[in-house]
């Protein structure tokens, strides 16, 4: 099997300029400085401790959502530019010509982009294991948090080649990337609404009665965990399910913009959500890519050479 | 080598190709002739399989463009008109890229590379980043790129546009080879002149119509025909013999073609004649005449 010439030379070339170099340094000292901060107060304050342990986690926690708004901030325009570019720079024909086909084009692109989000990620591993020195967190724990953020960065990115092969401009392509993550954010949340008044039925339900009725009785299912779409369907709300299934943490958080989910939290499969949120971001980041091959051809019976 | 049957192209209301027909044989080389937005571009891009057309058909070597675009790939190496190139890249990766995109082994793929560059004399620039290359270096790097699975057609869309003189007749020297290894080469240009010294055969379009199709010496035959014959007489002649000459000529009025009877009525009527020629066609005029309805 043959490594994807795209793909190969794309990283080379990626790799050879001094933006790359720039972007891995100033990514991985902003992650380095925020985790310092962090375990400032954890580490230094006191001996280590349960008390200790706990704020390690919640070091974990927190880390995890300023690398996953960092990483929202900077994909998106990754991969903006990658099929435009190629317009732009008027090489899209010189490759459209070769035995290389669309979908290898865009995969191409694809990869070589998210591997440099992983090396992204992967450049903050020290940091992040800095939570591993109290023993609150595994390493498969921390890992499956990296995996979290390399597979939403997938989808982002993804998000990010669409709208490159659908635009001719990648100035153009950048802000319609920033706007389209954007409302996948906003469009994503829309089942919250169903799942608030979802969880209220089941709580009501399950105490409204003079017999406490057992939640397995009122949900449903062997498990008696309820899932909710919000949290599946939301990159962010499913990264607050893995966090809140690997720490247990946010309950108040969470009990502060619902009481149901306050009361429910028991009860809700977090850890189902946050794979589901992955499998989903999964699977949608590889239509759009197969929808965005689609585009890369897009004026062969249409418009003006 | 290459077929084209009525062969058009409609964008909306605006037709860039109309009823395009032509055929070209193994091993020549076929200038494409004609003004800005004549339908040159649309009819290689077309060839290139980059461009669907409306209507009519193209086949290379019996492949139909439109059906067996893979197979077309295969057998066209096309240099578009405007391209760029990518920056962090040497020349020798530049042509390596392209290379594994057509799927060759590395062993193959390092033996090609040193034979184009060879060929397109650009072999001690292998190690230079591309984008530094000048202009003339670039084309002649895009065409080696052309040439990296032994098409059997060579599609150069304006190959010498923009180039220096010394570029041009490098490109041309380059293109002459090419011509010797037997590949069919389909050339456009809007300098007539250019394409005249190194083609076999021309297609000149105008406004996405055929003007004319055929070899350089049947244009200069067609044209010499309509060109005006110069006649001088000597010296000393007078008045009468310049009017004695006008009333022979009157019985060739829009004569096409040298006429020995022209001349010999002349000389058998007394008129002295000096000199009886027509002038070297001249082919920037036989453009501007062909498609002198250009807007």
């Amino acid at each position: 099997m043959t490594v994807n010439p795209i793909l190969a030379f794309s990283a080379r070339r990626r790799m050879r300029s001094a933006r790359t170099a720039w972007l891995l340094t100033l990514y991985a000292l902003a992650v380095l400085l925020f985790g310092l901060g962090v375990s400032f107060h954890s580490f230094l304050g006191d001996t280590l401790s349960i008390y200790t342990m706990g704020d390690a986690q919640e070091g974990y926690v927190v880390m995890m959502i300023f690398q996953f708004f960092l990483l929202i901030l900077v994909t998106p325009a990754m991969t903006a530019g990658s099929i435009s570019g190629e317009r732009e720079r008027q090489t899209l024909d010189l490759l459209l010509v070769t035995h290389t086909g669309s979908l290898r084009i865009v995969l191409g692109k694809l990869l070589e982009s998210l591997g440099l989000m992983v090396l992204l990620v992967a450049a903050t591993l020290p940091v992040m294991c800095l939570v591993l020195i109290t023993g609150s967190m595994t390493l498969s724990q921390v890992l499956v948090g990296l995996l979290f953020l390399a597979v939403t960065a997938f989808a982002m990115l993804s998000v990010g080649i669409l709208c490159s092969s659908l635009m001719r401009r990648t100035v153009a392509a950048t802000v319609v990337s920033y706007l389209a993550v954007f409302a996948i954010g906003l469009i994503t949340l829309l089942p919250l609404i169903q799942d608030i008044s979802q969880a209220g039925q089941a709580y009501e339900r399950m105490y409204s009665g003079r017999v406490y009725t057992a939640p397995s009785a009122v949900i449903g299912g062997e498990a008696g965990k309820l899932r909710l779409a919000s949290f599946v369907f939301n990159p962010f709300l499913g990264l607050v399910s893995l966090l809140i299934s690997q720490t247990g943490l946010l309950r108040g958080t969470l009990g502060s913009y619902s009481y149901t989910f306050y009361e429910l939290f028991d009860y809700l499969d977090f850890t189902g959500m946050a794979w589901g949120c992955m499998s989903f971001m999964a699977v949608a980041g590889l239509i759009l890519n197969l929808l965005a091959a689609c585009f890369v051809r897009p004026r062969r019976r249409g418009s003006k050479a | 080598m290459l077929d084209i049957k009525e062969l058009t192209k409609v964008y909306g209301h605006f037709t860039a190709l109309n009823k395009l027909s032509l055929h070209i044989g193994d091993g020549e080389l076929h200038g494409f002739v004609g003004p800005n937005g004549a339908g040159k571009t649309t009819t290689m891009r077309i060839l290139a399989t980059l461009l669907q057309p409306t209507a009519g058909t193209a086949a290379i070597d019996g492949a139909d463009v439109v059906k067996e675009p893979k197979k077309v790939r295969q057998l066209v190496g096309y240099m578009p008109d405007f391209f760029g190139v990518y920056d962090h890249l040497k020349s020798w990766e530049y042509l390596d890229f392209y290379a594994r995109c057509y799927g060759f082994s590395h062993a193959q793929r390092m033996r090609m590379i040193d034979q184009l560059l060879e060929l397109v004399n650009l072999q001690d620039k292998r190690e230079v980043y591309v984008d530094s290359l000048s202009r003339g270096m670039k084309q002649r790097l895009c065409l080696a790129h052309a040439l990296i699975h032994d098409p059997k057609l060579l599609i150069l869309d304006e190959p010498a546009s923009g180039m220096d003189p010394r570029a041009r007749a490098e490109m041309k020297g380059i293109l002459r080879t090419l011509k010797d290894m037997g590949k069919t080469v389909l050339i456009s240009s809007h300098i007539l002149p250019e394409l005249s010294e190194m083609c076999d055969s021309l297609t000149i379009l105008d406004h996405g119509s055929l003007v004319f199709s055929g070899t350089v010496e049947a244009l200069s035959r067609k044209m010499r025909g309509q060109a005006a014959v110069e006649i001088r007489l000597l010296p000393q002649s007078d008045d009468s013999m310049l009017q004695s000459a006008a009333e022979q000529l009157k019985q060739f009025p829009g004569v096409t073609g040298i006429t020995r009877g022209m001349l010999a009525l002349l000389l058998r009527a007394g008129v002295p004649v000096m000199d009886f020629h027509r002038p070297p066609i001249n082919l920037e005029k036989v453009f501007m005449e062909v498609t002198r309805n250009d807007g």
